[in-house]
């Protein structure tokens, strides 16, 4: 995979604008859905995988002139590619690490993707920067339309699109919203969002999805329930408790300048100093000063540097982006001493 | 509800304790709980590792005694068998919601709280939805004829149900 310009912004999703992009990092909409006459992909054959992903391309190229998708075999590319894949949240890890025949198909703006053979025949995926999930919905309507001509898909009036877990039956959505909310994990009130959340059926959850632990004081909220809800009430779910958490984390922001301005300042500082300057640094660390930063840059303190600069350190920071860019499997602390390099060179742009 | 340690902030955490088989329930405000050793984190740790399989597995034992509600035939079409979907967690083929239909109510009922979808339908369907709900908005329209007592209006209404192959 082309990496291009690391010093180039990369990704729609990692724009830093849209609607409160500074505490909304992206939002998300995902379909699951089944071929009517070909087992699950967990029981298929290889050659019936084959066959699934070869009818999916042929729904692919349907989609042309109007949005033109690159197909890319996961099967054929190496471990720090598919890597770099997940890492832009273009594919699921499970389909990363998963083996048999399965395919991406992504647009140039990395907003649109469609995964063949993951735990579902096909998902599908659009992804903007800041918190616009109507707008995201409506560019999938768009786009399931389009292929629902080309493929039939597996559905029963009772229980809806058919997945091969029960917890996508039904519209086989998920929508979810990338979440920065420093202050409140300074404040200690991150736990009242979760309790917010989870009262109404919606989880709590790390960057890259089910399984992962939030860090860096990123979160990513998703509907849990996905059948007997419509796409719309399930969109409206997220939007009744959303702006809430946003007022909640603006309103503690404000405090904090208020009352603890010098303290904000000087954590805000020393991480960037540390960014700034370190030739040895963690993944974790790095995360840790990145959140920092992302702080300092959207309550005005880091006047200089740019959100979208921020997300592209946060992204490139990562192992997959960092062994691609050295064009080698890298050791954890080889890994530690490019990630430095690299941050001090995208923070001296 | 007030928290019934302090009496003061409102509980927000729902505490059963079970010490001897005695079962005592408490409603705490965060503080208190926190007192008492429960951290709602720390609550959501213990879960976060868990497979679905396993979150259901007790009502999974349940079930096993009660054999005539479990599906005893296999899919036909991936040989599925209901108690390896419930170990895996997973279906082999569209096939097995039919197959498994009876028991996987309860299922879905415990995962969404509703086993009826709604939303949207694959294309193939829409237009059986559409002749569907145009026969729905007449047979209202005619309900509503008939209630003011609009005669005519209504026979011609149900002239046109028929035309649309009501019965």
């Amino acid at each position: 995979m082309s990496l291009g310009d690391f010093h180039q912004p990369v990704g729609e999703w990692l724009r830093g604008d849209g609607s409160d992009a500074d505490l909304v990092i992206s939002s998300r909409v995902r379909l699951a859905r089944n071929l009517t006459d070909v087992p699950f992909t967990t029981v298929a054959t290889d050659q019936q995988r084959s066959e699934v992903a070869a009818r999916i391309q042929k729904a692919i190229d349907a989609l042309r002139p109007g949005l033109a998708l690159k197909t890319q075999h996961l099967d054929e590319m190496d471990r720090i590619d598919r890597l770099v894949l997940v890492e832009r949240h273009l594919v699921s890890r499970e389909l990363a690490l998963s083996s048999g025949p399965r395919v991406v198909a992504y647009d140039e703006s990395e907003a649109y993707s469609l995964m063949g053979n993951e735990e579902d025949h096909l998902r599908l995926q659009v992804m903007k920067s800041g918190y616009c999930l109507d707008q995201a919905w409506q560019e999938m309507d768009q786009l399931e339309k389009a292929v629902d001509n080309e493929l039939q898909f597996a559905f029963d009036q009772q229980f809806g699109y058919l997945t091969a877990c029960p917890t996508n039956a039904g519209t086989g959505l998920r929508a979810s919203v990338m979440l920065h909310l420093p202050a409140m994990v300074i404040t200690g009130q991150i736990e009242e969002v979760t309790r917010a959340a989870t009262k109404i059926h919606l989880a709590v959850r790390g960057l890259f999805g089910e399984g992962t632990e939030a860090q860096g004081d990123f979160f990513q909220i998703s509907n849990q329930r996905t059948l007997g809800l419509s796409e719309s009430e399930i969109l409206q779910k997220i939007d009744s408790v959303l702006p809430n958490i946003l007022r909640y984390e603006r309103k503690l922001r404000e405090e904090l300048l208020e009352r603890r301005r010098e303290r904000i300042e000087d954590k805000v500082g020393r991480a960037f100093g540390i960014l700034s300057h370190a030739r040895v640094i963690t993944s974790k660390e790095a995360l840790e000063h990145l959140s920092l930063v992302r702080l300092g840059v959207s309550i005005g303190i880091l006047t200089d540097l740019k959100m979208e600069q921020v997300n592209r350190m946060f992204l490139f920071s990562q192992p997959g982006h960092l062994q691609a860019i050295g064009e080698q499997e890298m050791t954890s602390e080889d890994r530690d001493l490019k990630r430095a390099g690299l941050l001090r060179e995208i923070l001296a742009e | 509800m007030q928290c019934e340690k302090c009496q003061q902030n409102e509980a927000c955490v729902h505490l059963t304790d079970i010490v001897n088989n005695t079962k005592r329930e408490y409603r705490l405000c965060k503080e208190c709980a926190k007192i008492h050793g429960v951290s709602i984190q720390a609550q959501l740790q213990k879960f976060k590792n868990i497979t679905l399989p396993e979150f259901y597995a007790p009502s999974m034992e349940m079930k096993s005694e009660d054999s005539e509600e479990a599906p005893v035939e296999d899919c036909p079409h991936c040989k599925m068998s209901y108690s390896l979907f419930r170990k895996e967690g997973k279906f082999g083929c569209s096939h097995d919601y039919t197959v498994f239909r009876g028991s996987l109510v309860d299922l879905l009922e415990k995962i969404h709280a509703s086993t009826q979808h709604r939303g949207r339908t694959p294309g193939r369907f829409r237009e059986q939805d559409t002749h569907q709900s145009k026969l729905d908005s007449l047979r209202e329209d005619l309900l509503r004829a008939v209630q003011g007592e609009q005669y005519e209006k209504a026979a011609a209404i149900r002239d046109q149900m028929r035309l649309m192959g009501s019965q």
